[in-house]
Formats: structure tokens, C-alpha cells, sequence
């Protein structure tokens, strides 16, 4: 294995997918090229309607693109052969935005063990994913209760967990963090940059929280289906009329950076973080 | 509110509550069967015995497991007096018109009214015993054999433990609109029956609509978490038959026994229908 480079973990090519909506064509994703490397940290930006969801969704082979297409780990999502398929999807777990709507089952270490389950996993094996899934984002303890009087950051997080047990190695969430309050959307973003950080996992976020992106390795903004923006999420908090134009909003710090940059002092427009931004203005003379 | 998924499980951590659920299944469903074939008093002092220590080893208090009959209680009531008066059976110790009450018809009415309670309190026994997971868990297992004629056992299953989960969620759903509906000056609990009914309309629909949208994620997630990839699924739960089995199965052989040798010796009933028959005169 090749050290010194990353390899690929998801690559599309000239992605294009359109919903035919009483007669009208939408065009949802319109020639995106993408490529995500193993163990990035990647955060999807966009408002409602710009695609993300549905680029999302190509890219375990829930959707297929018309034109173009989509590789994970070397195997192409417009193959139709079902082992081909299952590998992708267990490669590329997916998390949805509402748990209540993507568990299976009554107690939580059942939903947990649905994925391995029909994976086929030997049950030795399958324990021990159970455990070690819901160790990782901290939800060991509930593992014998339902679902249903949990909170909703905790929710998520067993849905994380559910779809660890199928050990993925990229994992890719469609606005899971859109229903939670700010502690819940707190904890899930904790437990994805451990995972990240400690599991390697790679992690493609899809949100239209732009304060969700400050830690990730990169940020990728869509806009009416096209890729407005590629790159590290400091640059993109720099520049304010990309960010408006793409029907985005700031979060508080790199707002306040921007304005104090505007006003002519020397101040990074790209700080998110309030730390950072205390220290340079103490630095201002 | 009360724990929908748990349904009336009254968890006690007894050696009942530990056993296989199938067996459990099964010997409720033998336990029904077996009901209907009781008809001496013996028989159903048997059962009645079987349903006591169950619950005695099971911890469930008796008066908790007595709840379970309120729901039958009027027919039972129903039944009884309906026997009492039209059996028609024995020496008439009172008689009007059609009526008539005799010593063998109160013996028929109570033996009517026991069998309808004890066909209520086994099956609530396994309910408190059981959970519905465990249950459902049973039931695909003892549908395993439908494999062989192409019964799709394992989508009943998973169908079956949807189901289960989904009930808390809907109800949830279901608060939430009427709370929504009731906001906007809809009133669900005035009027007569027919007004009260139509007012449930603007409820059912929007759930409805609510529960196809559920069911399209759903089967979304289901897609992304490889559901059918494997032609031998494998479980994560997996059912033991163990000596707690047996011994429930050794103990309601041993009811078997007694209602067989309870219904060949007819003396007990004999006795019971002379003391009543004294007691009368």
C-alpha cells in the first residue's frame, strides 16, 4: 500500500442527475466533479434545493447518476450486480436526517445489529461490532432500552452507530444534524471527529449549518447543483459574497471577522473560531 | 404515558421471564387448546392451580395479573347469567316462562365463567412474561419450516418488528396533530358520536400522508443498511431451549395429566354438585 498518497475513496465524474417533475426536468446535480480521499473530513454545503442531498445519495448507489458516474473503493455504483452493490453500501454507510424514520427495531442493540444481520455476520462477530459501535459514540450503556425516550442527539447518535456496525470506511450524512437542537448537533459533530480522528473514517457531512464546517479538512459548497466552492473551510469564511450568493450565512465569529477585517483592521476574515479572533484582536494596536 | 413497546411486560427477572420464547408460544397456545377439552370441575382447579404458581414463580403480583380479566368481565357476567337461565339442563329448582335454574345449570354457568377467565389470564401471562421483541422473535422462529413452501418468514419478521417500533412513534404523531388540529379551533371530544367521528377525518388523513413519508425514508435506510444482502441472514438474538423449558413443559404435561385423570373421575364434580345441591334445598 502507497503511504506518501491518499487514496480515493469516493470519485465522480461529470455527475449529472435530473428528476423529471410533472413533465419539467429538475436538474439536481448538474456535471459535478468530485473526488473524496481517504480520511477526510469533508463538509457539503448548500440550501435546500442545491443538490447536495441528492449528490449525497449517489454516492452509495442509492441513486444512480444519468450521466457521469460515481467509484467507490474501485467499484462503480452503475453496476448492477448485487454483490458489487452491498459492497458499496456497506462501505459507504449513510445516516439519514430523521432517526425516528431509519430504525428498525424496538431496542437499541437490535437496530444496531440489523446492519451486520443481513450482512450475514457470524454472531461472535456481530457482538462485538454491537459493542464496539456503540461504544464509539457513547451510547453503550443504553443498549437494552427503546429508541423512543432518548433524546434527539442521542437518537442520531445510535443511528451513527447502527451504521458502524457494518464497519463502512466513509461515512456519509445527509443533514442528520438539521432536527437536533445545538447540544444534540453538539455530540454528533464530537463523535464524528473522534470517529474521523481515531477510526479513520472518512466523513462527507452534508449540512447547511455553516458552523459545522469549521473543524473539517475541507469545504465544499453547492450551488443550484454545481460545485460554487472546493477547499479549506478558512477560505470559504473569507470570502462573504461567495458565501451570500450561495444563500449561505456566516457563522457569528466569521461574520464578526469579516467586519473587522472590512473596517480596515488586520484582522483574518477567515477566523471561526472565538479563540483565535480574541487573540487577534488583542494583538491590534 | 406507559411504555407502548413494552406492552404489559412486568419485568421481574424470574425464571419464567427467562424462558425461550417459543416455548413460551407454544405452550400458551397449548394451554388454549387444551381449555376447551376441560369440562370437570377437577380440570379447571388444575388450570387454576397451573396459573397460580406461573405467576407465583413468575413474581407478577396476582392482583396486577388480575387486571388483565376487568377487560372480560361483562361478558363473562353475560355469559354466566345467559347459562344460568336458558341451559335448560336438570331438574328445574325455579321456573318463569322460558327461565328456568337449576342446580346443574349454576354448576354449567360457573364452569363457563372459569374457562373464560382462565383462557384470558395464560395468554396474559405470557404477555406479562414476554416482550413483544421476544415474541416476535419467537414467531419467525417457529414460522421457520414456512421456508420450505416459500413464505417469505424473514420479511414478516422484520415487517412485524417495524411494526412494533414504528407504534410509539405514530402515536407521538398522532398527539401532535390533534394538538395542531385542536389549535385551530377543531373540537374532537364534543358532539355527538357521529359529529366525534367525523372529527377524527382531518386527523387520520394527515398521519396517513405522515406514514407513507415515514415509509419512503424507511425504505431509504433499509437500502443503505444492505437489507436482503446476504442470503443467510444471521441473528443477533439467538433463542435457547434450556431447563427452564423444560420444566415449563414438564409442568403443563403434568396439567395435561390431571385434566385427562380429571375428566375419567367424575367423583370430585359429583361431590362439588351435591354441595351446591344441599346447600339449595
Amino acid at each position: 500500500m502507497c503511504y506518501n498518497m491518499p487514496m480515493q475513496a469516493i470519485s465522480m465524474q461529470n455527475v449529472s442527475y435530473r428528476y423529471a417533475v410533472d413533465d419539467a426536468d429538475l436538474l439536481a446535480v448538474d456535471r459535478v466533479s468530485l473526488s473524496i480521499e481517504e480520511g477526510e473530513f469533508v463538509v457539503l454545503l448548500g440550501t435546500n434545493g442545491s443538490g447536495k442531498s441528492t449528490l449525497a445519495k449517489m454516492m452509495n448507489g442509492l441513486l444512480v447518476p444519468q450521466e457521469g458516474q460515481v467509484v467507490v473503493y474501485g467499484d462503480a455504483t452503475s453496476d448492477e450486480t448485487d454483490e458489487v452493490i452491498f459492497r458499496i453500501r456497506a462501505t459507504v454507510g449513510m445516516v439519514f436526517q430523521n432517526p425516528d424514520n431509519q430504525m428498525v427495531a424496538s431496542i437499541i442493540e437490535d437496530d444496531v445489529a440489523f446492519g451486520p444481520e443481513n450482512l450475514g455476520i457470524a454472531h461472535d462477530e456481530m457482538v462485538e461490532r454491537v459493542r464496539w459501535a456503540l461504544e464509539s459514540v457513547g451510547m453503550y450503556e443504553y443498549r437494552s432500552h427503546t429508541p423512543t425516550k432518548l433524546s434527539g442527539g442521542q437518537k442520531q447518535r445510535v443511528a451513527i452507530a447502527s451504521v458502524l456496525a457494518m464497519r463502512p470506511k466513509v461515512l456519509v450524512l445527509d443533514e442528520s444534524t438539521a432536527m437536533l437542537d445545538p447540544v444534540g448537533r453538539a455530540e454528533v459533530m464530537r463523535v464524528l471527529h473522534r470517529l474521523n480522528r481515531e477510526a479513520g473514517i472518512t466523513v462527507v457531512l452534508i449540512t447547511h449549518h455553516m458552523d459545522e464546517c469549521t473543524e473539517a479538512s475541507r469545504a465544499v459548497v453547492l450551488n443550484r447543483g454545481r460545485v460554487a466552492y472546493d477547499g479549506k473551510p478558512h477560505d470559504l469564511f473569507a470570502d462573504e459574497a461567495l458565501v451570500a450568493s450561495c444563500g449561505l450565512e456566516l457563522p457569528p465569529v466569521a461574520k464578526i471577522a469579516t467586519l473587522l477585517g472590512d473596517m480596515g483592521l488586520k484582522v483574518d476574515k477567515g477566523t471561526s473560531d472565538l479563540d483565535a479572533l480574541y487573540e487577534q484582536i488583542c494583538r491590534l494596536k | 404515558m406507559k411504555d407502548v413497546v413494552f406492552g404489559q411486560y412486568y419485568p421481574t427477572g424470574s425464571g419464567v421471564h427467562h424462558m425461550d420464547a417459543r416455548a413460551k408460544v407454544v405452550l400458551a397456545l397449548a394451554y388454549i387448546v387444551l381449555i376447551f377439552f376441560v369440562d370437570s370441575f377437577v380440570g379447571y382447579f388444575a388450570y387454576a392451580l397451573f396459573v397460580l404458581s406461573v405467576t407465583l414463580v413468575a413474581k407478577v403480583p396476582l392482583r396486577t395479573l388480575l387486571r388483565s380479566v376487568k377487560g372480560v368481565a361483562v361478558l363473562v357476567l353475560f355469559i354466566s347469567i345467559i347459562n344460568v337461565f336458558f341451559s335448560g339442563l336438570g331438574e328445574p329448582l325455579w321456573q318463569w316462562w322460558i327461565l328456568s335454574v337449576s342446580v346443574d345449570s349454576l354448576l354449567h354457568a360457573a364452569k363457563m365463567a372459569l374457562r373464560i377467565l382462565l383462557l384470558v389470564l395464560g395468554p396474559a401471562l405470557l404477555t406479562y412474561t414476554t416482550t413483544p421483541m421476544e415474541l416476535t422473535d419467537a414467531i419467525e422462529s417457529l414460522m421457520t419450516p414456512l421456508k420450505w413452501v416459500r413464505f417469505p418468514v424473514r420479511d414478516v419478521a422484520v415487517i412485524m418488528s417495524i411494526a412494533l417500533r414504528m407504534i410509539p412513534t405514530l402515536m407521538e404523531e398522532t398527539d401532535r396533530i390533534m394538538l395542531a388540529q385542536k389549535a385551530r379551533g377543531a373540537s374532537l371530544d364534543t358532539g355527538n358520536i357521529f359529529k366525534r367521528v367525523k372529527a377524527l377525518v382531518p386527523i387520520l388523513i394527515p398521519l396517513f400522508v405522515g406514514a407513507f413519508r415515514r415509509a419512503e425514508e424507511l425504505a431509504l435506510a433499509l437500502d443503505a443498511r444492505c437489507y436482503n444482502a446476504s442470503p443467510k441472514r444471521t441473528r443477533y438474538r439467538i433463542l435457547r431451549f434450556g431447563w427452564r423449558d423444560l420444566v415449563g413443559l414438564l409442568a403443563f404435561g403434568s396439567l395435561v395429566a390431571v385434566v385427562v385423570l380429571g375428566a375419567v373421575r367424575y367423583d370430585f364434580d359429583g361431590m362439588i354438585y351435591d354441595l351446591v345441591a344441599s346447600w339449595v334445598h
